[in-house]
């Protein structure tokens, strides 16, 4: 009874809460938060306390004093530190809610296919200490595919590969459910790791994650260009031989290179997940293809990439980054016709 | 591979992107013919981009001639349309959005309908539930009043205490109560207000509450208060004490059996209660004359019931409390206490009833007389 009080003062919520980000859509308003997943720890007098989350902390991820933690509460889609990603929860309820005490929100989270429950019931604990007076989770290329308006409810077979910051989602969807899963923890992160090591290799030059990612924004492409090196981008960071910061010039076709190894994890997902696929639902996918969603569906040349390795028609989702956001949304706004993709870990 | 080399996807400035620029001009080229106009511009074959993209010939056909009822679901037509763009070096995100505007009737994202299993439910719904108790509490209601007969079931209500009345509201009353012969009681006089209506005459019960409301008022005050009442229904119950040993005579016991037979009907089913002198009570006919009448010696428990098996009377009589006899036949007689009971035929005493409990005692007064009346 107290609950439904609270719930009359509080927006219900869906969030995807991702690797690099994390978007919250509020009932009735849309996708109100895009924030990095990063929170700002400072240490005083031995007590934690968060300093800042989101856009204002990730400027401060590899940037910190001693005292000062930046620290992204999430790797490879789960929750790998448990109270941090319990604050950074709290601050989006409370910067939904405009800082009203009381608010005590429904919320839905949605989940990488592959976790564990463990993992599951860590985020659902996690969403739950922050405030939530219920919560319910989604898998994510369920989610993904009904943001991308998938006709996943009809009797056909349709392909989603969601690739996130810290896992890749390849499923195929039928009548309402998930025919076959498959995730694999090679995403976005990964990338910036590969280009990172790469670097490192090739030019003796050290760069930090946010400079990696800004690299595969700009330049990164899943295949080599046809001719030449294609765009160039000045990168800075500091020189292994004599340790001084340094600026270098590094080109398309390496950062394809660089991102080969990930790009054909993802790419051997998918291949594995059309080999499970039953015959009836491949004849559907040969027909209309695959849908990529996530941030990964934007890194260059992904989709051709997979046309030639798969054969299948690949399109890209509309505002891939938003697909899994809208879709939890979606499933809070119709929650009664869309509950039995819900899951509760009770 | 690629239809056109060196124009790999998103990159590639030149005609075909200048031709899209320069299209909003004409509203009547659809997206549709834009795409067929640049790959004819090229002399590609649709076949051999069908090949290169994967997707099938008929939809790109099917987006060229603008006919998207063939198309499959919105996102996978966005998706083609994107790639077929790029694939002609045409600006992608321009061709969604101009295709967009043109399909606007085909982008309504459908609604998500579930396969729901059949209707095979365990347990009824909630309205049914609520529909079944309603009917069950109706029957029992209907099987209630038909049992019991239809009628009303309280049939004589106790006389009130008199320690828990109220005391007369005159001064003169709290005089008149030294003098212990006025509290002789046989005279009822009503309080200065009349109370509501409450005797009416099918609930057949002269209510002692406010009867006996002020046993000690006595001729002092009698002189002051109005005989009768205005409304007739609570007009102020006289009852003459039957069989008492000195009624006195007052001058409003003249008045009273009109206003008494006003209030009780003629029924002999009314039982009506008076108080007798100190505690002691008289039921039963109270306003005509009856052949018996019984009297409790001691507590004694009786009931009388019509040959009907209907209880007309019941209660415990106290020692000295009378009941008076509805004169009809087919009465019998219970008592819990025969022996203190004394039964009074026509003014005499009948044979004495011996025993504790009897049952079917005959109210007939001749065989009370005879002394034959115990059945059992």
């Amino acid at each position: 009874m107290f609950g439904n009080l609270l719930g009359m003062l509080s927006a219900d919520m869906a969030i995807d809460l991702g690797t690099a980000n994390t978007l919250v859509y509020v009932k009735g308003r849309g996708i109100v938060l895009n924030e990095p997943s990063v929170v700002a720890i400072a240490s005083v007098k031995g007590r934690k306390q968060v300093l800042a989350v989101g856009d204002e902390a990730k400027m401060m991820l590899g940037r910190t004093p001693g005292n000062i933690q930046a620290i992204r509460p999430l790797r490879d889609g789960v929750i790998a530190d448990f109270e941090v990603a319990e604050e950074m929860i709290k601050h989006f309820i409370r910067k939904v809610h405009n800082r009203r005490s009381f608010a005590s929100p429904q919320i839905i989270v949605c989940v990488p296919s592959g976790s564990t429950a463990v993992e599951r019931r860590a985020i659902q604990e996690s969403a739950e200490s922050a405030g939530a007076r219920r919560v319910f989770l989604i898998e994510e290329p369920m989610a993904a595919a009904i943001g991308a308006g998938l006709p996943v409810t009809e009797p056909t077979g349709s392909m989603v590969v969601d690739i996130g910051g810290g896992t890749t989602e390849v499923a195929v969807l039928s009548l309402g459910g998930i025919v076959y899963s498959r995730s694999v923890r090679v995403g976005g992160d990964k990338m910036d790791e590969a280009i990172i090591a790469y670097i490192r290799r090739n030019h003796n030059l050290l760069v930090g994650e946010s400079s990696a990612e800004r690299i595969k924004k700009e330049i990164g492409s899943a295949c080599m260009p046809e001719e030449g090196e294609g765009r160039i981008m000045e990168i800075k960071g500091r020189d292994l031989m004599n340790g001084v910061p340094k600026e270098i010039v590094i080109s398309e076709r390496q950062i394809a290179e660089s991102l080969s190894e990930p790009v054909g994890a993802i790419v051997e997902a998918v291949k594995v997940a059309l080999e499970h696929t039953a015959p009836e639902l491949a004849a559907d996918i040969v027909d209309k293809g695959i849908v990529l969603t996530g941030g990964g569906a934007l890194l260059g040349n992904l989709d051709y990439v997979l046309r030639h390795s798969t054969g299948l028609p690949v399109s890209i989702a509309d505002d891939p980054l938003s697909c899994v956001a809208l879709g939890t949304g979606r499933a809070l706004e119709e929650m009664k016709t869309l509950r039995n993709v819900l899951i509760s870990m009770y | 591979m690629s239809l056109f080399p060196g124009q790999k996807p998103p990159e590639s400035e030149g005609g075909p992107q200048a031709a899209l620029e320069a299209e909003p001009a004409r509203p009547k080229h659809t997206i549709g013919t834009l795409l067929r106009e640049t790959r004819e511009s090229y002399g590609g074959d649709i076949e051999r981009i069908a090949n290169a993209l994967r997707i099938r010939a008929q939809y790109l056909l099917a987006i060229e001639e603008g006919r998207y009822d063939r198309l499959p679901a919105p996102v996978y037509a966005l998706g083609f349309v994107r790639a077929y763009a790029v694939h002609l070096g045409l600006d992608g995100e321009e061709a969604v959005r101009r295709f967009k505007q043109e399909a606007s009737g085909f982008e309504i994202s459908r609604d998500l309908v579930f396969p729901v299993p059949l209707g095979e439910r365990g347990i009824p719904r909630g309205s049914i539930l609520a529909a079944a108790v309603l009917l069950l509490l109706a029957a029992y209601g209907a099987w209630y009043y038909l049992s019991s007969g239809g009628r009303v079931r309280p049939e004589r209500v106790s006389p009130v205490p008199a320690a828990l009345l109220p005391p007369a509201p005159l001064p003169a009353l709290s005089t008149a109560r030294q003098a212990p012969t006025a509290a002789t009681g046989q005279v009822n006089a009503t309080p200065s207000t009349p109370p509501p209506p409450r005797a009416t005459p099918p609930a057949a019960i002269s209510t002692p509450a406010t009867g006996s409301a002020a046993p000690p008022a006595s001729g002092a005050t009698t002189g002051t208060k109005p005989s009768t009442s205005p409304n007739g229904g609570a007009a102020p119950v006289l009852i003459p004490p039957p069989g008492m040993a000195s009624p006195p005579p007052s001058p409003r016991t003249e008045v009273a059996p009109p206003t008494q037979t006003a209030t009780l009907p003629p029924s002999e089913s009314g039982v009506a209660v008076a108080p007798g002198p100190g505690n002691a009570h008289v039921f039963g006919v109270i306003d005509a004359p009856v052949r018996i009448v019984i009297r409790a010696k001691a507590d004694c428990w009786v009931r009388v019931r019509d040959n009907g098996g209907t209880t007309v009377f019941q209660r415990l009589l106290k020692a000295g409390d009378t009941f008076r006899v509805p004169d009809r036949p087919g009465l019998d007689l219970f008592v819990g206490n025969a022996s203190g009971l004394t039964v009074v035929v026509d003014g005499h005493n009948a044979p004495a009833l011996i025993g504790k409990v009897r049952h079917d005692i005959r109210l007939d007064p001749d065989r009370l007389k005879a002394g034959t009346a115990v059945v059992d």
